[in-house]
């Protein structure tokens, strides 16, 4: 589904060179649920930003459903793949779910889900039902006419994966989605991530610095210094 | 994003009243200028003057009486008056009170000048010079000093007459110059100058005979008597059944020496839009400025916003929202605060540009309006408004639009 080959990301910093991804190859197959941990600076969100294509590689190949994204930038005279392709994989294929929730204050529950459908044009009525049914899958049915400073950071994180999940995308990727939320809050999020992962055949990919977040996946991918340290499958559950 | 004007309800409600403040500023200088534009042009449009002979510069029309009795007699002509101005000469009059007054004089044949006159200009006057019908004899001089019928006669305004305690049969001295030779006169008549504040300004005007005129700028300029039959101008009123274009070509063949100087009432209009232009575009730079620093204002208050959104906008920027909606949503939030403070101004600003019509129209001491509020007005204005508006919330929208993703995440501002 996704594939990375020898993907390398190097930041400048003044005269100095920073390599946050350092060679990094990958393959992750539709339904995998995979959490990526490491320490600070190992280079685990930016591997997860190159995944979600908001982050270009220096150098290597980002793979997505056998199409090699930044493949027309190298071949032809182009030298930069256009913005609007990206955007528009990242709205149809890809679900982001972000540590800080960034629900828009203004928007209710339901108007937070609605935004990317609406980005992609999907029908009123259509995007409405859908909403609606997305908020009651994650267990708020009950609020979807509440702005974000109404809810718990929990219930928060739950709309942010309502709205993630909006435009039916076929890879979910979470960053630190429990870094904000107590130990409670953390596992339910955990069992939704779960839920979607076995029912609805959602691949997910998990950035997280907690272990006992990342066990809950199938597959622990452990970074450090830019590089995959080791990638170790879990149990059947 | 459109919403974002109600989650800032302070900041949004500053900038719609500054936006307020300055469109109705804008339509207050708008109107102004407006008003001397259209006060000009009423005058030309209202008088019965249809053509209008005056050479350019220093040139003069000589043996005035003879034109005038000339193209009296052409056919579809009403009537000729000539006018003798002292353009850029102070003229001192010395008064009962011993003060010496810097006056404009205007020189008449008083008979031709009263037919051209309107009934409702001739209600302005309460006297007038002795009547003659015999102006063409008006070139008398007699001891190298003019004797003509209009001998000694003057007309003066109102302000004027009550500033220096005068009164109708009162006599002054009037010169050329200062220490020039005098003359006297005899107040016959007082008109209405339509100033109703204190001072004199505006009401400079003295009428006198134009051959008595002459005489006093001869006797200034070379000391002794040359008086010449001349005029600075001559205006000519048609009857409405006449062919003006028809009358201005055979007016020019006539006199070809004054055919660049003579221009219809079309001419004399676009002659007084023209004079009153730069006054009208620095009534409209003030009230722009005023604008331009107002929405100046917008486009920082819009920065601010999008800065204080750098998170939410990676964030939309990320799950797939493009650019170019982020653009629009930023872009329709600023466009929405421009357009309501310009709907809303237009009220101060009607109320603003009648005040400052009065205000101006009292310290200047005049009954007329100083102001013309027009629907044209306030087409022109909100089209400003908005196109300005349009072009300083453009910036703000690309920076919006233009923001790098994983910066705007980052951003902890």
């Amino acid at each position: 589904m996704i594939k990375l080959e020898n993907v390398s990301k190097i930041y400048r910093m003044g005269d100095q060179e920073v390599r946050a991804l350092d060679g990094v190859s990958l393959e992750i197959e539709k339904g995998d649920f995979l959490s990526i941990i490491g320490p600070s600076g190992s280079g685990k969100s930016t591997l997860m930003h190159i995944m979600g294509l908001i982050d270009i590689p220096t150098s290597g190949k980002v793979i997505l459903d056998g199409v090699d994204i930044y493949a027309p930038a190298k071949k032809g005279r182009k030298t930069k793949v256009k913005d609007r392709y990206l955007t528009d994989i990242r709205l149809r294929k890809i679900g982001f779910v972000f540590q800080q929730f960034y629900l828009l204050p203004t928007m209710t529950a339901l108007e937070n889900v609605e935004l990317p459908m609406k980005e992609a044009r999907v029908p009123k009525k259509e995007r409405k039902e859908r909403s609606k049914k997305l908020l009651d899958n994650v267990g708020l049915g009950h609020r979807l006419d509440h702005f974000p400073k109404q809810m718990s950071g929990g219930e928060q994180q739950r709309v942010a994966i309502a709205r993630a999940l909006a435009n039916n995308p076929e890879i979910l990727l979470a960053d630190e989605p429990t870094g904000e939320v107590d130990s409670k809050t953390s596992e339910r999020i955990m069992e939704t991530f779960r839920k979607l992962n076995r029912e609805d055949g959602i691949t997910l990919v998990v950035v997280t610095h907690d272990p006992s977040v990342a066990e809950k996946a199938d597959k622990i991918l452990r970074m450090r210094d830019g590089r995959i340290e080791s990638l170790t499958h879990m149990k059947a559950r | 994003m459109i919403k974002d004007i109600f989650r800032r309800k302070g900041r949004s409600a500053m900038t719609i009243i500054a936006i307020i403040a300055s469109v109705a500023l804008l339509l207050s200088m708008m109107s102004i200028a407006g008003g001397i534009r259209q006060n000009a042009v009423r005058h030309i449009e209202e008088g019965n003057v249809d053509v209008l002979i005056s050479p350019h510069g220093d040139h003069a029309i000589y043996d005035a009486h003879e034109m005038v009795r000339n193209i009296s007699e052409w056919n579809g002509v009403n009537g000729v008056s000539p006018n003798l101005y002292m353009f850029g000469t102070l003229m001192p009059v010395a008064n009962i009170s011993g003060q010496i007054v810097p006056v404009g004089c205007i020189g008449i044949l008083p008979r031709l000048s009263w037919d051209m006159m309107g009934d409702s200009d001739r209600e302005k006057y309460d006297g007038w010079f002795s009547d003659t019908e015999d102006f063409f004899d008006d070139p008398h001089y007699a001891n190298g000093a003019y004797s003509g019928p209009y001998t000694g006669e003057i007309v003066l305004g109102d302000t004027m007459m009550d500033a220096l305690n005068l009164s109708t049969g009162d006599t002054i001295k009037i010169a050329g110059a200062i220490g020039e030779p005098e003359r006297e006169f005899r107040i016959v008549g007082r008109y209405e100058t339509g100033f109703t504040g204190g001072g004199m300004i505006g009401d400079m005007k003295i009428y006198m005979g134009m051959m008595r005129l002459s005489e006093l700028q001869d006797l200034a300029a070379y000391r002794d008597l040359r008086i010449s039959d001349r005029a600075d101008s001559m205006s000519v009123s048609l009857d409405p059944m006449a062919d003006t274009k028809e009358f201005v070509k055979e007016l020019k063949d006539a006199y070809p020496d004054y055919a660049d100087g003579i221009k219809t009432k079309e001419d004399m209009i676009v002659d007084a839009q023209e004079y009153s232009a730069v006054s009208t575009a620095f009534y409209q730079a003030i009230g722009s400025v005023a604008l331009v620093i107002s929405l100046l204002f917008v486009a920082s208050v819009m920065i601010m916003s999008v800065y204080e959104r750098t998170n939410e906008i990676g964030m939309m920027r990320a799950i797939g929202i493009s650019r170019r909606t982020i653009f629009m949503g930023t872009f329709a939030e600023g466009l929405l605060l421009v357009t309501i403070g310009a709907i809303l101004g237009l009220i101060p600003g009607y109320f603003g540009s009648v005040a400052f019509g009065n205000y101006m129209a009292s310290s200047v001491g005049i009954n007329e309006s100083f102001t013309a509020f027009t629907p044209e007005m306030i087409e022109n204005a909100l089209i400003e408004v908005i196109v300005l508006g349009t072009l300083f919330t453009i910036y703000p929208s690309w920076k919006a639009a233009r923001m790098n993703i994983l910066d705007a995440l980052r951003h902890t501002g």
